[in-house]
């Protein structure tokens, strides 16, 4: 009876207030979420919108409706080939950011504190500093009469042509994106318990299952979300494959790059970010099941 | 189940039979490509940057590693290069106005979702680190794009790129704060309020005094974010609003000389300072986890 009563007059007071209850409760998240709203959703909304305009040399936008710039993209053979570039180097690089980082970031966090320290500054300093300036260590190590020349000419007596080709892209790329993958293992692998793997020993595993049955298989989400990232951010790069790749290996984002700077071709580099997307996305959903499924991960967090 | 097949065989070929140890060879095979992938993957972080502050250091216009000797003369000529503006007056300014505002609104994101009770918290943390998920070179794209409306011709390019930065660093800040605030205890804020503190003023008083290293760090964060943003900036830059790192992209283009080494070493300098400082206040874990 009385639970009835103050239910009744609970509602009686709450109700007329209950937007500018809402807004007290909830008014410091406004500015922050309009902020994203105005300044990121809508305009990716509004450059997809455009790609489905035609391009004019005068207005850059004519507002006539046409879907030439995906047919361009998904038939022209040129354009083919390079989607299909850009996909292969992101896999390769995404698969050496792997191999050379799931040592590191094991390394770190099975480490002493003070080596930990030293190592996680070592991943953690390149990764702030910029790609850029890291990029013109490496145009230095492989420019002609760089580095690397000097030493073979030196003591081989011949030089390479070690910079504007894929190598020297994929190199630079894999540089740039390792801490992406070092960073997430290492926080993964330091949150496994410490007694399981000496309980999977103790039970009659040696070093090598033991590893892989209890620490590798716990770190895969950490494993995950690092390729994750290292793929998503190799097939759009852009500032890498300008300087250490030649005009020759263009890649999805150099074409955005250029349409949108270069060309002012607003509808067609929308598009070509738009199927970018699309197939990025797709990609990384592939993955992502394929190694849930395969490795029986079921938890995520 | 393929792989855990060559795994079983893998290793009962490194132990001879179904032993509970590696044969020994195998353990030294293993500590070598361990060590081995160690030692590469360090050098490829660390090289490109020791190479960049040795050739800042040549005394000559050449660019030879090790140095021939070591000489300031580069650093000097930063002073009246073409570096020097875009270094002060375009890069310094903006990377201040973007740490600003991004830990202002991380701040109140944050603390509307770690201390109300939020429904649908997971998909709104999702919305406040989806900068972090979306490609910058998309970002930078639609936002070039939007941006160049007639109507907002009267906005400098600065303000854009303000505009550009906050976006891509409000994840980091909005991270930092989340830990932050999640490390103050809610019964001093509770008792401020029950002593007549007024919500907001508990919140000055109490929370964020107590969650300063926090603030301060997704404050250096974004700072350097916006610092060494070569990619938003590519596309939002113009004129004599060119950043320090598009400024370098481009000079790379066509040259390479000292002079874009001592340049790119002072940015380094500036950037393990601040990093060093991160260090201090929140751990490299912490930022780096949170980045």
């Amino acid at each position: 009876m009385l639970g009835a009563i103050t239910d009744f007059t609970d509602d009686l007071v709450g109700q007329p207030n209950r937007v500018s209850d809402w807004l007290d409760e909830y008014l410091p998240a406004v500015p922050p979420a309009a902020y994203l709203l105005i300044f990121l959703i809508l305009p990716i909304l509004y450059a997809v919108y455009i790609s489905f305009f035609e391009y004019s040399a005068t207005t850059i936008i004519s507002w006539n409706f046409t879907l030439e710039h995906y047919e361009q993209l998904l038939f022209d053979s040129f354009y083919q080939g390079l989607l299909w570039y850009t996909v292969r180097l992101s896999i390769i690089v995404s698969a050496f950011c792997v191999i050379l980082g799931y040592p590191l970031g094991y390394f770190i966090a099975t480490t002493t504190p003070l080596r930990r320290q030293l190592a996680l500054f070592a991943v953690f300093l390149p990764l702030m500093v910029g790609t850029v300036v890291r990029i013109y260590g490496w145009i230095v190590l492989f420019a002609t009469n760089g580095v690397i020349n000097t030493v073979l000419q030196d003591l081989l007596g011949f030089k390479l042509t070690l910079l504007g080709n894929t190598l020297s892209v994929t190199i630079g790329l894999i540089g740039v994106y390792l801490p992406l993958v070092v960073l997430p293992v290492y926080s993964s692998i330091e949150d496994i318990p410490d007694s399981l793997v000496p309980a999977a020993r103790n039970l009659g595993a040696n070093q090598l299952q033991a590893f892989y049955k209890v620490t590798f298989r716990l770190s895969l989400p950490g494993l995950l979300t690092g390729t994750i990232f290292v793929f998503v951010l190799t097939m759009n790069s852009i500032v890498t494959p300008d300087l250490l790749g030649g005009r020759t290996d263009l890649t999805m984002g150099l074409m955005i790059y250029d349409n949108a700077v270069k060309s002012l071709n607003w509808p067609f580099a929308s598009a070509v970010g738009t199927v970018l997307t699309i197939t990025t996305t797709a990609l990384v959903y592939i993955y992502f099941s394929f190694v849930r499924d395969r490795m029986g991960v079921s938890e995520w967090d | 189940m393929g792989l855990m097949a060559i795994m079983s065989v893998l290793s009962a070929v490194l132990t001879g039979r179904n032993s509970r140890s590696l044969s020994a060879p195998a353990v030294v095979a293993g500590r070598a490509l361990y060590y081995g992938l160690l030692g590469l993957a360090v050098s490829t972080l660390v090289l490109p940057i020791i190479i960049v502050i040795g050739i800042s250091l040549n005394p000559t216009q050449s660019q030879a590693f090790p140095p021939s000797g070591i000489s300031l003369r580069w650093y000097q000529e930063f002073l009246v290069s073409p570096f020097f503006e875009p270094f002060f007056f375009v890069s310094l300014p903006i990377a201040i106005a973007t740490a600003t505002i991004s830990t202002v609104l991380g701040i109140l994101a944050a603390y509307v979702v770690v201390r109300r009770d939020v429904p649908f918290e997971n998909e709104v943390v999702m919305y406040f680190i989806s900068p972090l998920i979306i490609p910058p070179a998309i970002i930078a794209l639609a936002l070039m794009i939007t941006l160049n409306f007639n109507f907002l011709n009267f906005v400098p390019t600065s303000a854009k790129l303000v505009v550009g930065h906050v976006v891509i660093t409000i994840p980091y800040t909005f991270l930092t704060a989340m830990t932050a605030i999640e490390s103050v205890d809610t019964e001093l804020v509770e008792g401020a309020r029950n002593l007549g503190a007024t919500k907001f003023q508990a919140f000055r008083k109490i929370t964020l005094p107590l969650m300063k290293s926090g603030v301060i760090s997704g404050f250096l964060l974004a700072f350097i974010l916006s610092f060494t943003d070569s990619l938003v900036a590519l596309f939002l830059s113009s004129g004599s609003s060119t950043t320090l790192p598009v400024e370098i992209f481009l000079f790379l283009q066509y040259e390479s000389s000292p002079l874009v080494a001592a340049t790119a070493s002072v940015q380094i300098l500036l950037v393990l300072v601040l990093v060093v400082l991160i260090g201090r206040l929140i751990g490299f874990k912490a930022a780096a986890v949170s980045s």
